[in-house]
């Protein structure tokens, strides 16, 4: 396979590979590394790709296997991949800019806050992104529970923003 | 979109029942609509937070498309190569069988002990100056090759780096 049909087809996946690295990760800097090894091993094994039915489906399970091996090593650190995500150059920022990033902030910090399975659900599901089914696969939750979780973090968070605002 | 339906759809979404249509449209009333009630400022909030978190940062698009370029080049890099180390031992080979041909064949035919003819010198000062000549042109090509060589060198460490700038980001 060429460069440029390998691009045409597999590149478009990228933010959806990065979401479930990220959700499961939790840190952006080791989710792009992840995202890069997922390219990577895409591209050694090009030319056997060509039968696979469902690339969308096969990446997105390479980058959930790539990211519990990760998960598995030494490398990972849990304290430190919640409290690095939330960067912000203050100083660069118009004010506008700088109240939308506050309130991008304060929401992201209450994610964080939410148990892990609830967690890794929304950041999963965001809107629009991942599908239940992908959800499933991902997390080895059924659609029930996954479900259940996606409205109690939901919830969550729109009670805490209430309570914020109050 | 009357206030009926949104309640409908922001019902759905919090009992974690929502389609992907019906997020679809409660994203679009969020982000594009002029006046927002204050009962749906938490959940505008909410909307455009779960829009922005998790989203893959500007730019990795193009960085992975680098990232494939770069592989790409070092693998034509690395054929390359080998064609240029193979080409030198040929012709070490070649020089080296020349070398031993004109060493062993003034020898073999006084060893007959009869006159003969011999595709080589009895002039051993000839021969020297024949030899020397052959170990001439295999300097020559293995200088050449040894550029070729150092050259495929640097472009793989530039390679190199680059990718070592692109995992340090």
């Amino acid at each position: 396979m060429e460069a440029e049909s390998f691009k045409k087809q597999f590149l478009p996946y990228h933010a959806k590979l990065y979401r479930i690295a990220f959700a499961l990760i939790e840190n952006k800097a080791d989710a792009e590394d992840i995202v890069q090894e997922v390219y990577y091993k895409l591209w050694t094994k090009r030319d056997e790709l060509a039968s696979i039915q469902k690339p969308e489906a096969f990446c997105v399970t390479l980058v959930r296997n790539l990211c519990l091996d990760y998960l598995r090593s030494p490398k990972y650190n849990p304290k430190e991949a919640l409290s690095e995500n939330i960067q912000v150059e203050k100083e660069l920022l118009p004010d506008r800019q700088l109240e939308e990033q506050d309130k991008l902030s304060q929401i992201c910090k209450l994610i964080e806050q939410l148990p892990e399975n609830q967690r890794q659900v929304i950041t999963l599901r965001g809107l629009n992104d991942c599908s239940l089914e992908e959800i499933e696969d991902i997390t080895g939750l059924s659609a029930a529970n996954v479900r259940v979780l996606l409205s109690r973090a939901r919830k969550m968070i729109r009670e805490q923003l209430n309570k914020v605002q109050l | 979109m009357n206030e009926k339906k949104i309640e409908q759809l922001l019902d759905s979404f919090y009992k974690g029942c929502s389609t992907d249509e019906e997020e679809q449209l409660l994203i679009t009333y969020f982000t594009t609509s002029e006046v927002i009630p204050a009962k749906w400022q938490s959940d505008r909030k909410l909307f455009l937070s779960l829009a922005e978190h998790a989203k893959a940062s500007e730019g990795l698009e193009d960085r992975l498309e680098s990232f494939i370029d770069q592989l790409k080049k070092q693998e034509n890099k690395k054929s390359a190569a080998p064609i240029g180390r193979s080409f030198l031992y040929w012709i070490g080979g070649v020089a080296a069988a020349i070398f031993l041909c004109l060493m062993l064949i003034p020898t073999i035919s006084n060893q007959h002990g009869e006159e003969y003819v011999a595709d080589s010198f009895t002039d051993p000062v000839e021969a020297a100056l024949v030899a020397q000549e052959a170990l001439l042109l295999l300097s020559e090509n293995l200088n050449k090759g040894m550029d070729q060589m150092n050259e495929a060198g640097k472009e793989i460490k530039n390679a190199n780096q680059i990718i070592n700038k692109y995992l340090k980001d």
